[in-house]
């Protein structure tokens, strides 16, 4: 496994709300290896977003930053002065947010906000943006004589989420974060959307981090892959150990309640109970009062990541006892 | 293409009704206003009453003697020539006196206007974009003093404390009467003396409205998702601020200024009475005074077609800054 | 309740607001208007008379108290007809719908297109205003056609629930319809709303009689300033100074009671408006 590229470091991250404190990622810590394509799943509400604006610096109004460190080649970013960040974004670090058809300014044509991404960071003439901005949408197979020429309303929602992709691309950044990228889009699109992505990753070698809770599309795409379950991370392994051979609980949960189209749906199951609050979460593991082998110490103690092995790892106190059972 | 037809229509419609209803009003005017001006005429100008009477009838426009609907055919086939009426006090047509008014009333409503929107606009930007500034409640709160307190009121304020008691502006007049109007520089400094009382009193009040319309657009153009990606995207503050935040805040702020533009006209009449500048306010509030229907007619139908007016131009304008908006359909 | 009272604004508003009402209503008893000594013209503020007097000696004090009668009255008046014709045609438009309606929202545009002011004005000087009530009509026909636009939006979403639908099952005919179901739900919002215009109608009122055009009453204060600046130029003489600012400070002063009022009501309904603050 390579060296990462992205390291979160016991993230913590709180959002002011009417009922308290939300604390919607718990001292998370990630590594996201270089070149790799990682999926961060998890169901809604469990802070993967929350992460991913926090890797910018791009907290909404009501959000903070309380604790820890990501660091990106090195240098935290959370500690980096406006306008380090300011360069950093989009040059080394791309976001695409969830909803990427509302990302675009309804006023200006696609190639003035191409131009102006390119503007803030570079000096480069209209003429060689446009240039490389046509490649680009080329790449996400759209036509650049009718897309760049187009107000966003003109467009497609999945036409918008690739230009959104192209224009990620336009600095050439070390990583492409996407949140979210198939929601809201019809199950054709996303095919289309999920082959698109992995060419641009092939084909450009850069480190993409994927959060969705559509598990099945990050099977098909990710080469690692982390869990996350109400504010923490449960689970970091390949994709195919975290599909096969899950460790977690919930994990197991989660892939056993994938329906497909093949085998039987008898033996589909969802996880009883629901997800806790993230005002005032469960003492101890965070899974414990829906887990099937949970006991008095899950819920007491939080449990700590563990390597099971290589490049796998767990936070569950009774992992063995669920891979028997 | 069918939106514009319809809004014109729509706004030709208006004006006629407004001419009509105008018509019709002064028509039934309780007593015989020809009567008084024919009595005028024979004290100052030593007329006989006969004369006298069919003189007054010419300049009224119609013969009272006439049945309704040929009055009514002879005032539409008047105002269609662009005759707008004739003014008994002033013994001129109504066109004379606009042509000579208009332009004052122009110059202060369109300065006071420029100067209170991109002020107003600046200052709503600012306070949206700086959550939790001293700025905030600072605007807000003038802007609620300043919208409280009707606009005679502040003019009547200026013009007691500044023009009367402390003497710094002049308290009446378009220029000081010993100049020569021309391009010259006293000249145009004169003229800005004696208006800078009237724009103030418009400009003090509208800049808060302004100013607090803008900061409301602006704080739910905040809220979209575009500016979050734009700040991702590492775009300067600067660029933010100006086209994204702004130019989608303003466009419904414009609809506004038109339609403001023409609610100044109303507004003119007591402002520039207050200062006796003689822009078309002041004609129109002395017309009512001194019971003049004609030209109170024709300045009425002016003021009402440059508004609506107005109106309509806005529409278009909105159409043509938002490209959501489509025209051709 | 209690949130009403937490409001600042509000409760200052109606502080105000209610100071003023008291003023109206008990005021000229207190103060009662007398014959004026025409020697004692202009004088500036004093023990006998805190306001000062006018040009025929009378005491400011006692015209601002009396002319608070007139001008909440006439603005009273002119809110009440607004409302009245504004919730006949908007629930007439809200449920004939189809062409009625169409008719009835055309003109409602052309109102609002029409600027007031002058219309009034012309109105006014035409059929020279001799009483409260003909002014508050004139007043008021210019006032209702936001509000109708706005309740009949309000009837034809209500039109759409079930209430609606279950009453015209039951055949319990127009008349029940109206009164029982629709005018209570329009009642919150024509009440909010009922502040404002009486707001405007003051300011358009004091502006007409400013030029004289509605001499019906000496002590209103617009009819005041009229005297004190048109009339008598007291506005170049120092000493008169308070009888031209009374009746400027006597305007200013309700104006900004009602819009707190006013605003504290609104940010009380609509609580997304207190988001920022």
């Amino acid at each position: 496994m390579n060296e990462p590229i992205l390291s979160v470091r016991d993230l913590v991250v709180e959002f002011e709300v009417r009922e308290g404190n939300l604390r919607s990622v718990d001292h998370v810590s990630l590594d996201i290896p270089k070149g790799a394509f990682m999926g961060l799943i998890g169901e809604s509400g469990c802070g993967k977003t929350t992460i991913v604006q926090a890797v910018l610096n791009l907290m909404p109004e009501n959000g903070y930053i309380r604790g820890g460190e990501i660091l990106f080649d090195g240098v935290d970013i959370l500690a980096l002065p406006p306008e380090k960040l300011r360069r950093l974004r989009w040059e080394r670090i791309a976001l695409v947010f969830q909803a990427a058809q509302n990302s675009l300014n309804p006023v200006l044509k696609v190639s003035e906000q191409m131009i102006d991404t390119v503007l803030a960071h570079r000096k480069m003439s209209k003429e060689k943006i446009l240039e490389r901005a046509s490649e680009l949408l080329e790449l996400v197979r759209l036509d650049p004589q009718r897309v760049l020429d187009s107000y966003p309303h003109e467009l497609s929602g999945g036409m918008k989420q690739r230009v959104i992709i192209a224009m990620s691309l336009l600095l050439e950044p070390e990583m492409l974060i996407l949140d979210e990228p198939t929601t809201a889009l019809d199950m054709i699109s996303q095919a289309y959307l999920m082959d698109r992505l992995q060419e641009i990753h092939r084909q450009l070698g850069i480190t993409m981090l994927m959060v969705t809770h559509d598990v099945s599309n990050v099977a098909k795409v990710a080469e690692r892959v982390a869990v996350m379950y109400a504010a923490k991370i449960l689970e970091v392994g390949g994709v195919e150990g975290i599909f096969y051979d899950p460790y977690h609980p919930y994990t197991k949960g989660l892939i056993n309640a994938i329906p497909s189209i093949v085998g039987d749906l008898s033996s589909k199951r969802p996880i009883p109970g629901f997800p806790p609050s993230l005002i005032s979460p469960p003492d101890g593991c965070r899974f414990h009062p829906r887990c099937q082998f949970a006991d008095a110490l899950c819920s007491q103690v939080v449990p700590e990541m563990e390597e099971v092995t290589t490049g796998h790892f767990v936070a569950c106190h009774h992992w063995k006892r669920a891979r028997e059972g | 293409m069918t939106i514009i037809v319809k809004r014109l229509v729509l706004a030709i419609l208006t004006i006629t009704v407004a001419a009509l209803v105008t018509f019709i009003v002064i028509q039934n005017v309780p007593g015989d206003p020809l009567y008084e001006w024919a009595m005028d005429m024979v004290q100052t100008s030593g007329l006989d009453f006969e004369t006298a009477y069919k003189m007054a009838a010419q300049m009224y426009g119609y013969d009272p003697n006439q049945p309704l609907l040929d009055r009514l055919v002879t005032y539409v086939k008047r105002l269609l020539k662009g005759d707008l009426g004739y003014s008994m006090i002033y013994r001129a047509s109504v066109n004379q006196i606009i042509a000579k008014a208009l332009p004052w009333t122009a110059f202060v409503v369109s300065v006071s206007l420029l100067l209170s929107f991109s002020m107003g606009v600046i200052l709503g930007t600012l306070v949206a974009w700086k959550r939790r500034s001293i700025l905030d409640p600072l605007v807000t709160g003038y802007a609620s003093f300043t919208a409280a307190t009707p606009d005679y009121v502040t003019a009547m304020l200026l013009l007691l404390f500044f023009a009367i008691n402390l003497k710094w502006f002049p308290s009446k007049g378009a220029y000081d009467i010993g100049i020569e109007p021309g391009f010259s520089l006293a000249f145009i400094g004169n003229v800005l003396h004696h208006a800078a009382l009237p724009i103030l009193s418009y400009t003090l009040e509208a800049v808060g409205g302004w100013a607090l319309a803008m900061k409301g657009a602006a704080i739910s153009v905040l809220g979209e998702d575009y500016i979050m990606a734009a700040k991702a995207r590492g775009l300067k503050d600067q660029r933010i601020v100006t086209s994204y935040l702004a130019r989608n805040s303003i466009l419904p702020l414009i609809t506004g200024l038109a339609i403001s533009f023409g609610a100044m006209f109303g507004g003119s009449i007591l402002i520039e009475t207050i200062f006796n500048y003689p822009g078309m306010g002041w004609f129109f509030s002395q017309a009512l005074m001194r019971k003049d229907y004609g030209m109170m007619q024709g300045l009425f139908l002016l003021t009402i077609t440059a508004t609506i007016l107005a109106n309509f131009l806005a529409d278009i304008l909105y159409a043509k800054l938002d490209p959501r908006v489509r025209l051709e359909r | 309740m209690r949130t009403l009272l937490r409001n600042r604004r509000a409760v200052a508003g109606a502080v105000i607001l209610i100071l003023y009402f008291f003023m109206a209503t008990v005021g000229p008893i207190l103060v009662p208007l007398k014959e004026g000594e025409p020697w004692k013209a202009f004088r500036p503020p004093s023990w006998e008379h805190p306001l000062g007097t006018d040009y025929m000696g009378r005491d400011v004090l006692a015209q601002i108290v009396q002319g608070s009668r007139d001008v909440l009255f006439v603005a009273f008046l002119a809110a009440l007809f607004a409302i009245l014709i504004a919730i006949s045609l908007g629930i007439i438009a809200g449920l004939k719908g189809g062409f009625t309606d169409q008719i009835l929202m055309t003109f409602v545009n052309m109102m609002l297109t029409i600027p007031h002011l002058p219309v009034m004005m012309i109105l006014a000087a035409v059929f020279r205003v001799k009483d409260p009530f003909s002014f508050a009509l004139i007043l008021a026909f210019w006032m209702w056609a936001g509000l109708a636009r706005a309740i009949r939006s309000q009837v034809l979403s209500l039109r759409e629930r079930e209430f609606i639908e279950a009453a015209k099952l039951l055949k319990l005919g127009t008349a029940h319809i109206v009164f029982k179901e629709i005018l209570p739900n329009v009642m919150p919002y024509v009440a909010i709303n009922f502040v404002s215009m009486m707001r405007g109608a003051i300011v358009s009122s004091v502006a007409i009689m400013f030029l004289g055009l509605a001499p019906f009453s000496a002590t209103n204060w617009g009819m005041m300033l009229n005297m004190a600046t048109i009339q008598t130029g007291a506005i170049y003489i120092p000493q008169a100074l308070s009888y031209v600012l009374s009746p400027l400070l006597a305007i200013m002063l309700l104006q900004l009671g009602g819009y707190f009022f006013a605003h504290g009501l609104e940010e009380i309904f609509n609580p997304r408006l207190r988001a920022h603050e």
